[in-house]
């Protein structure tokens, strides 16, 4: 194992790229380092397959005549080289499919929402001395595998120009910190950015090696080339980072790679020659196609030529032709397109339900009101579009901004005059009518080319705050009107009730009448028989009548029967009201 | 081959040289910016007018781009105490634009310095002139009160005197954005508005209630209104009744009103004596005679 002398050095290396990566999930704040980290890592992880590769007995070139004890070995080892050349494949194409992940989420974030975090100072410090070692480290081992034998060692020589990019980065990844620590973050964003997309061609570059090298050609410069499988795909930053010319030094990778001399074939040297004149022919057609203007249907465009507008008028939708950039340039602008607005809130929440006592808007602005103790939150929609380009354009920097300014002022005039009870019970319709007028007004006194065609009040509430008291009233009134409606439902009742009482009263006297008249009428009826039978008989009518009376009267009451014989004063008669057993008798 | 492409290499030499003549020799001004030229830093050339331009290629010549258009800027939202000592947020925006360029990039530097600058000039404006008016001025039921416009004109004044002359700027307009109160006053203003409208809840909810009385009670005085006439009627009809009866009775008894007294006097008899009633009779008395004589005999 000629390669395990020189492999040494790989160790500590490795030793430092993997818990550098562990240790870059935790800060944040140093887009740079974290790319940094990222490269060192993959790295690391070519120089382990590389190391265990030597220690299990990479498979070696074979002699290049094919004969003799060595060509005998290989022989006898074929199993075990078609493994390590299945192992070896799979390990690149996963370390690939790794930097391709990494590299490309890393550029596809969004630098605002990464940038905002900050390093502290002593994290720095420590990110500082790591990477400065790391960086020495990493030179130090570039330089000694530069020094060792490039035919023998091939890929151990090759892992030095990635060892160089780690340098580099490592250097430019402590500035942009430094940078950064000042405020100044769009280095360290950048830096990252060339970081990551090293990793991410770095990537490409391992799985394409992997397709190639079980489809390339087995000649090489006429001679057989053994079917050797290559540890550390790094070309492409030998290109970055050995070559002068990018381009010769692609020519020549692909040369050895390839197995055929590129730069010496007749297409290499017709893409030579025919570079220059396929520039200026690109160029020349930039040039025409800026000569054409396409404006779409619900834009209008102003030619400026050498910055001053051209002719009084606009270009409509259609086809135009104008002097070659830059000369002319056009301004297009999406006039005829409604646009909206709105003052009073910043953001609607969206919420499809809206009620007072829930704010629905974000940023809900109050407005003091007339009486000077009273404020209001008011929601204004505003429709309009750009009725005059050159006015729009020309005149005002803002001319949407200068819009919503005169809608302010304009509510301005409405609120400042008007208490809350007003404002919530005026007319919507009339107000929004007499805002869009005065608006329209405002626009064409400020000559800001813009023509409103719409304002609506989408919202006049009392503050949420106090909403809930608004509806208490609202509620209120709901409740005297259900008093009232009861107290009069109650008299609806009682009346015909009063009614249906007094024709009882009317008809019982009616009745109590009758009886009385009736019975007058049969009683005299009967006292008229009873003179009709006194009249026919008087003495027996008399003792009859006399007998009849005297047994219903005389029955009830005490009788004391006297005899006619005893005189007056020979008795007396206890006629004290009854108590227990009155003694009656005589003396 | 070299001879033949000749003047092609030089047609291509010229043409770089024109290009890069005109890439750094000239400068296109924009319709809607305003130029100017400073030869190694001192200005030498104001260019208002849109157009192309030569000057000195990039160390020695050097130009700076100014928006000639108006710019709007906001005051901030601040605290300011007005004549008579109440505290509001007014919001107001001041329209300007740079109409001398040279003073404004000495001055100033450029629009994005200018609003920092402009905005401490011109919220200290608004609080001065806030501070002079009372309170009514900016908000008031009393239409004739409100004078937001002699307002702004002071705020305009103020403004134009302190930055049009030293800025090279000239100030359009201000206008008023938002009269707005502070947090603070903000919660007592809730309270106080809470309460009114709680007194006009309670106002309605009495209101409702009087009406209900009053309509209880009119009910009230309807139906004894109708009771009374009704027994009022009832009444004539048993006085009726009675008349008719004592009528009929006369008409029976005059017949015989000795008969009557009689039948009339054992009828009285009847109800007057009951139990309570003790009668002391004699033996000689019918029929009590019959106890002692036994049946008359008949001679």
């Amino acid at each position: 194992m000629k390669e395990k002398s020189v492999i040494l050095p790989l160790f500590p290396a490795f030793a430092c790229a993997l818990p550098g990566f562990w240790v870059s999930g935790f800060i944040t704040g140093s887009l740079s380092f974290n790319a940094w980290v990222l490269l060192a890592f993959t790295w690391g992880l070519y120089a382990l397959l590389l190391l265990i590769g030597n220690l299990a007995g990479s498979p070696v070139a074979a002699p290049p005549d094919g004969a003799g004890d060595k060509a005998a070995d290989y022989r006898s080892r074929r199993g075990l080289v078609l493994a390590g050349g299945i192992f070896s494949r799979l390990s690149i194409l996963s370390i690939a499919g790794f930097q391709l992940y990494r590299g490309w989420s890393g550029l596809k974030s969004v630098p605002a929402e990464v940038a905002a975090a900050q390093v502290t100072g002593a994290a720095a410090a420590a990110i500082t001395v790591f990477l400065g070692i790391s960086a020495f480290g990493a030179f130090v081992f570039a330089k000694y595998a530069l020094s060792r034998d490039k035919v023998a060692y091939p890929d151990f020589y090759r892992l030095s120009y990635p060892a160089l990019a780690l340098t580099w980065g490592a250097i430019g990844s402590i500035a942009a910190l430094l940078v950064s620590l000042k405020g100044y973050t769009a280095l360290d964003f950048w830096i990252s950015r060339i970081l990551l997309g090293l990793l991410f061609i770095w990537g490409i570059e391992g799985a394409l090696y992997v397709v190639w090298s079980v489809v390339r050609p087995r000649e090489r410069f006429g001679e057989e080339r053994t079917r050797r499988v290559s540890l550390v795909p790094c070309r492409s930053f030998a290109l970055f980072f050995r070559r002068a010319n990018p381009f010769k030094g692609f020519s020549e990778a692909l040369d050895e790679e390839l197995g055929i001399r590129l730069s010496g074939t007749w297409s290499y040297r017709l893409v030579r020659r025919a570079v220059a004149p396929l520039l200026l022919f690109g160029m020349l057609v930039l040039l025409l196609a800026s000569m054409v203007v396409i404006v779409k249907p619900y834009e209008e465009a102003v030619v400026e030529r050498w910055g001053s507008p051209v002719g009084d008028g606009v270009l409509g939708p259609g086809l135009h032709f104008k002097a070659p950039w830059p000369i002319d340039r056009i301004r297009l602008v999406d006039t005829s397109r409604y646009r909206l607005a709105h003052i009073g809130y910043n953001r609607d929440l969206g919420d499809p339900v809206l009620m007072w006592d829930f704010k629905h808007y974000e940023g809900e602005e109050e407005f003091l009101l007339g009486g000077g103790n009273e404020l209001v939150t008011v929601g204004v929609m505003i429709i309009y579009r750009v009725s005059d380009l050159r006015h729009y354009l020309y005149n005002h920097a803002r001319p949407d901004v200068a819009l919503l300014q005169g809608a302010y002022e304009l509510l301005l005039e409405e609120t400042s005059r008007n208490t809350i009870v007003d404002f919530l019970t005026s007319s919507r319709g009339r107000l929004a009518e007499r805002m869009r007028a005065g608006l329209q007004q405002k626009a064409d006194a400020l000559i800001l080319g813009l023509e409103v065609s719409f304002v609506g009040f989408k919202d006049i509430h009392p503050p949420v705050e106090v909403a809930g008291a608004f509806q208490n009233v609202v509620s209120a009134k709901e409740e005297k009107d259900a008093i009232i409606r009861r107290a009069k439902v109650e008299a609806e009742k009682m009346i015909p009730a009063a009614h249906a009482r007094a024709a009882r009263l009317e008809a019982e006297a009616a009745g109590d009448a009758a009886i009385r008249v009736e019975s007058a009428k049969g009683e005299s009826v009967r006292f008229l028989s009873r003179i009709e039978s006194f009249r026919a008989g008087p003495r027996i009518y008399r003792t009859r009548v006399y007998l009849d009376n005297l047994e219903v009267l005389l029955k009830t009451p005490d009788k004391i029967l006297l005899d006619s014989d005893i005189a007056d004063g020979d008795y007396y008669i206890d006629l004290r009201p009854f108590s227990g057993d009155r003694k009656r008798g005589f003396d | 081959m070299t001879k033949r492409n000749t003047p092609l290499r030089l047609a291509a030499a010229g043409l770089a040289l024109a290009a890069l003549v005109l890439g750094l020799a000239t400068f296109v001004v924009k319709e809607g910016e305003q130029v100017v030229v400073t030869t190694f830093g001192n200005p030498v050339r104001e260019v208002t007018e849109a157009g192309l331009y030569f000057k000195w290629p990039s160390p020695v010549q050097t130009i700076h781009r100014f928006d000639a258009r108006q710019q709007i800027l906001f005051s901030r939202f601040s605290e300011s105490l007005t004549a008579d000592k109440k505290n509001v947020v007014v919001v107001a925006a001041m329209t300007w634009k740079v109409t001398s360029p040279i003073r404004f990039l000495q001055s100033v530097g450029s629009i994005e310095l200018a609003k920092e600058k402009f905005e401490v000039i011109f919220t200290n404006a608004k609080s001065a002139v806030l501070g002079r008016y009372e309170l009514s001025a900016l908000v008031s039921t009393d239409t004739t009160l409100i004078d937001h416009d002699s307002i702004e004109k002071e705020m305009f004044e103020m403004v134009r005197n302190q930055a049009e002359e030293p800025f090279g700027i000239h100030v359009i307009r201000i206008g008023l954005q938002r009269v707005a109160l502070p947090q603070a006053n903000t919660q007592f203003v809730f309270q106080r508005m809470k309460a009114e409208r709680q007194q006009y809840a309670a106002k309605y909810r009495a209101e409702g209630q009087k009406e209900a009385e009053k309509i209880r009670a009119t009910t009230d005085l309807e139906r004894s209104r109708i009771i009374a006439e009704a027994t009022r009627r009832a009444e004539e009809i048993r006085g009726g009744a009675e008349a008719e009866a004592a009528r009929i009775y006369s008409a029976a008894h005059r017949t015989d009103p000795e008969f009557y007294e009689y039948v009339r006097s054992l009828e009285a008899l009847k109800s007057i004596l009951n139990n309570k009633s003790t009668i002391v009779l004699q033996t000689d008395a019918k029929p009590f005679e019959y106890l002692e004589q036994g049946p008359p005999v008949k001679d």
